[in-house]
């Protein structure tokens, strides 16, 4: 029975992510922070298509297994994480280079554009 | 068979294909990756433009990827769509068409522009993905997938703003906007979840049709409309717009901001077409017209006080994505009621579509003229620019051109839809028109101090050896100024066939749902 | 950045006046909508209060901007107001006519830079058109538009005037100035023409039209608004004497030389003098023939040069010349403050400085402080759409 569990860490993932987005100063947390976030929406997405008692949607079970949990959130999820892997490489590499140009990972002391 | 039914696929596959092979291209050297870049671009261009026309004579398309047949939109019998579907009405393929001009401009600006620096195959890349994430997400007819080309366009565009990495200002601005447009990213991706969850579909004319409009709803309609105004650069979450516009190369920033765009297109897509009638009370309306009335105004103050060319133009940027808000934002006041709606409420929208286009060419094109002040002069700080008139005709003229359009002088086009917005909201509120007419005095002091300080004044010692930019710059930046011009002499002409068929496909939810729904479910 | 300040004000008025003209009909408006339009076009036309740009402007542009722009811009304001007349607006026209009038006189009467004191003419020239614009009459609306016009014409001829003083001497300052009557013989006999022209000297323009303006405050009976008119003009060529005594006839200190090239019979002096010779030809031309102004009287002619007109054109004269003789003395250009709106300008300079500041500040280049703002702005639309 797993009720609204899965909602409830959903929503934890999802504050504690928008929490070290705001309130951490390195810059490697912020990326956590975004990672975080990502995780959220994907378990939420999975969770939207899970059915108790489900097995996984492949087409060769058809008729051999009562229930199948939905299949398109599962695609939608493996295309968000790809997305999200593609944003944490590129979010790294560009911290990496902000930490060669201002020495610092401290998300205060990079300000230089403002105004 | 007539491949014209292909056309949406099209439009975004010839970019994709382009970004991919652009590497491919790369080994044959400058010519041929030069090459490659300009004809692919102008393809896309020439593909949207006949899409468009296609659309105009034969109303709504569909297209089904991966079906048994491109126009099935619900297999076996099904009361909901299972794949993934384009859908373009005259509004996505006007986008479309918006986009890929700036996009083509852009492509030939970038030419000799982008010579200084390296890695210029990813540059060719990472400039498609863009352009094909823009596109995508102008006519996907599906939630996720909208997600999707977003993220594509995204990527692209951190790519692109911090692609001068020698400079830490692009590596920081690319970083907030990164940082920033994620979350937001994120957030509609949640909301895309909510839909999924409450309804087992994400196709926008599926949810559309069986919208009600619950708790879980409000939350999503929340998350889409701060993170698409975020990625419009909306006040007050524009604070990415000026750092990344003025960071990016010139011929990139002419494309963010019909990127920019395409936010702006999948705002007006969620609050016309996925929530529609169903919105009920006036709060998401007005929360758009105070949005636009505050971009309007805070973007002009700051450009006013800026001392950098190109900070400038963003911040004037997000001051007139206020005046597109303000014009779609009155025309969803009136969407429940069809008399405010013909009295005010489509005057109101065509002037904001139309509004829409100008600021992508003059805005695109006040972009690629600092750009090429860049090249010239070496300098994009307006105390130190001046005299540049003489030894950079060219470009001096069409500034001048871009410069009259946005300021909103008569006859140019930018003052035609500033004058539907004005007419029309004045009916609604006055003071609305008054705050649009207060923006519009400063848009025009502030670029009369541009045009001064950059382009008049005794000529500079510094600035001897300055020449005019080469000549496919110039083809860059007079194919943005022949289409505004055209806009300008013709203005009835493109009221009613460039904007009048786009706002009527905004305000047409029903036929929206029905090109995939069917009529008769 | 005052002028950048009157010139964005000169455009918000333009605007709205573009406006109004492209989408509404133009003609009376309700009396509710009047509190838009009056300041809208009261901004143009320089209705007390709305009038601190005039001066700036005109003394910080160049002498042929400031003669375009007291010829036909601030028209355009007078002729928005005399198109939106309606009989309530009238009397409000006639009382800021009246005021107008006086309190330009009066202001120019104490300004020592030649060319404010013409700016300050401006606004109590105007005044005369709006007063006879309030009649409401078509005599009136007649009067005011012909005095428009003659106004645009002398005024642009003394601003040019003006104009060649400053570039022949290098200074219009009437404490420096002097004795170029002697230096500029030409120059002085086309300003003498202007300067009779704006008190009302029968022959020239502004005579016929100043007439016309009191005939139609008599015709609807409003003999104070006449007597103002008449004190104002009794200023008016108080202050000409001023300006021709103390910049032309005057000796001057010695000291005052033409710059290099610009002297006497130079190339540039003769041009500048034939610009202006073709307003004064025209100011004549208007001041001779007055009945040839094309539509502007109805059926009957009016008698211009009755005895009477003649005489009430020249009692003010004589009395501004009378008292100025008198109080030549106190006249004497020198730094005199009087309270007027204008200051205010420069107090308001520091305030809208201001608020770029506050939000540039706003702009902190804080990662988080953005994101935050984003949350912020989410959470405001939610709260609203909740209630």
């Amino acid at each position: 029975m797993t009720g609204n569990m899965p909602f409830l860490v959903v929503g934890i993932l999802f504050f504690l992510g928008l929490y070290s987005i705001l309130f951490e100063r390195n810059l490697i947390k912020i990326a956590i922070g975004i990672t975080l976030l990502e995780a959220s929406a994907n378990l939420l997405l999975i969770v939207l298509g899970y059915r108790n008692g489900g097995s996984i949607p492949v087409f060769t079970l058809a008729g051999e297994v009562e229930t199948m949990v939905l299949p398109t959130p599962q695609a939608l999820t493996l295309t968000a994480i790809v997305i999200g892997l593609a944003t944490s490489a590129l979010l790294l590499s560009l911290i990496m280079m902000l930490y060669k140009h201002y020495g610092t990972l401290d998300v205060r002391e990079i300000r230089r554009l403002r105004g | 068979m007539n491949w014209s039914v292909h056309l949406p696929a099209l439009v975004i596959a010839v970019p994709l294909l382009g970004a991919f092979a652009a590497p491919v291209a790369g080994l044959g050297g400058k010519p041929l990756r030069n090459l490659w870049l300009v004809t692919v671009s102008a393809l896309t261009a020439i593909l949207s433009i006949i899409l468009w026309r296609y659309v105009q004579v034969e109303g709504i398309m569909v297209y089904v990827l991966g079906g048994e047949s491109w126009a099935l939109t619900l297999p076996s019998g099904l009361s909901w769509p299972i794949r993934i579907i384009l859908e373009v009405d005259a509004f996505s393929a006007f986008m479309a068409v918006v986009g890929s001009i700036a996009a083509l401009a852009g492509a030939f600006f970038s030419l000799r522009f982008m010579e200084r620096f390296s890695g210029l195959d990813k540059f060719v890349s990472l400039y498609f993905l863009l352009t094909a994430g823009m596109l995508g997400m102008e006519l996907t007819g599906d939630l996720f997938n909208f997600f999707v080309f977003l993220e594509i366009a995204s990527v692209a565009s951190f790519g692109l703003v911090a692609y001068w990495r020698d400079r830490p200002e692009a590596i920081e601005a690319g970083f907030k906007y990164m940082v920033v447009s994620t979350v937001a990213a994120m957030l509609i991706l949640i909301a895309v979840g909510f839909f999924y969850g409450r309804y087992n579909a994400v196709n926008m004319a599926a949810v559309a049709r069986m919208m009600r409009f619950g708790y879980a709803e409000k939350i999503a309609l929340v998350f889409l409309v701060a993170s698409l105004a975020m990625k419009c650069g909306t006040v007050p979450m524009h604070m990415w717009t000026p750092d990344a516009y003025t960071e990016a190369p010139a011929g990139v920033t002419c494309l963010l901001v019909a990127v920019s765009q395409a936010s702006l297109y999948g705002l007006f897509r969620v609050c016309f077409s996925l929530y529609g009638t169903s919105l009920g009370s006036s709060v998401v309306p007005w929360t758009i017209i105070v949005m636009g009335v505050l971009s309007m105004f805070i973007g002009v103050t700051m450009a006013v006080i800026q001392k950098e060319i190109k900070r400038l133009m963003a911040y004037h940027s997000v001051s007139q994505i206020g005046y597109i808000l303000l014009g779609l934002g009155v025309g969803l006041l009136a969407l429940n009621d069809p008399q405010a709606m013909a009295e005010y409420g489509f005057t109101a929208m065509k002037g904001g579509i139309f509004h829409l286009i100008n600021y992508t060419m003059y805005k695109g094109l006040l972009f690629l003229t600092a750009g090429a002040l860049y090249y010239a002069a070496g300098t994009r700080n307006l105390n130190e620019l001046g005299g540049l008139a003489r030894v950079m005709p060219h470009t001096t003229f069409m500034f001048v051109i871009a410069a009259a359009a946005i300021a909103g002088l008569p006859p140019f086009n930018g003052f035609v839809s500033k004058l539907l917005i004005y007419e029309s909201t004045f009916a609604v509120y006055p003071i609305l028109a008054v705050a649009a007419l207060v923006t519009s005095v400063l848009t025009l002091a502030s670029f009369v101090k541009v045009f001064q300080t950059a382009f008049l004044g005794p000529e500079k010692s510094v600035f001897q050896h300055v020449k005019e930019v080469p000549a496919t710059m110039l083809v860059g930046m007079s194919i943005l100024t022949i289409v505004i011009i055209g806009l300008t002499l013709f203005p009835t002409w493109s009221l009613a066939h460039l904007v009048e068929p786009a706002a009527k496909a905004l305000v047409d939810q029903a036929g929206y749902i029905t090109a995939v729904m069917g009529g008769g479910l | 950045m005052t002028q950048l300040a009157g010139t964005a004000l000169l455009l918000v008025g333009s605007a709205i006046l573009l406006h109004q003209t492209g989408s509404a009909a133009v003609g009376p408006v309700p009396l509710k909508l009047l509190w838009y339009f009056i300041p809208a076009l009261g901004i143009k036309a320089a209705l007390p209060g709305l009038h601190f740009w005039l001066p700036e402007v005109h003394s910080k542009a160049p002498a042929p901007a400031s003669a375009l722009l007291s010829g036909f811009a601030v028209k355009l304001g007078v002729f928005g107001l005399a198109r939106l007349t309606s009989p309530e607006t009238g009397t409000i026209y006639l009382a800021m006519g009246g005021f107008m009038a006086l309190f330009g006189v009066f202001q120019a009467l104490l300004q020592h830079d030649a060319k404010r004191l013409l700016a300050y003419h401006t606004i109590s020239q105007l005044g005369y058109v709006i007063s006879a614009v309030g009649t409401g009459t078509p005599l009136g609306l007649a009067a005011g538009m012909f005095h428009a016009v003659a106004h645009g014409l002398f005024k642009g001829l003394l601003f040019l005037s003006a104009g060649s003083l400053e570039k022949a001497f290098g200074s219009r300052d009437l404490r420096y100035l002097g004795g170029a009557a002697a230096l500029l013989p030409v120059t002085f006999a086309l300003f003498a023409a202007g300067a009779l022209a704006i008190s009302g000297f029968p022959g020239l323009s502004g005579f016929a039209s100043k007439a016309l303006v009191k005939a139609s405050l008599k015709d609807i009976n409003n003999t104070p608004a006449v007597w103002v008119l008449q004190a104002a003009s009794v200023g008016t060529v108080i202050s000409f004497c001023k300006l021709g005594y103390f910049a032309f006839i005057r000796k001057g200190t010695g000291s005052l030389k033409t710059l290099p090239g610009e002297g006497r019979g130079s190339v540039k002096n003769s041009h500048r003098n034939l610009g202006m010779a073709v307003a004064a030809a025209a100011t004549v031309f208007l001041g001779l023939r007055p009945d040839l102004v094309p539509g502007f009287l109805g059926e009957g002619g009016y008698p211009f040069f009755a005895l009477s007109t003649v005489i009430s054109a020249l009692l003010p004269i004589l009395a501004g010349l009378l008292l100025f003789i008198l109080l030549k003395k106190a006249l004497e250009p020198a730094e005199h403050h009087v309270p007027d709106v204008d200051n205010l300008l420069a107090a308001t300079g520091p305030f809208l400085r201001k608020i770029p500041d506050t939000l540039g500040a706003l702009h902190s280049g804080r990662l988080r402080v953005y994101i935050a703002y984003v949350i912020v702005a989410a959470l405001t639309i939610f709260a609203y759409l909740e209630r």
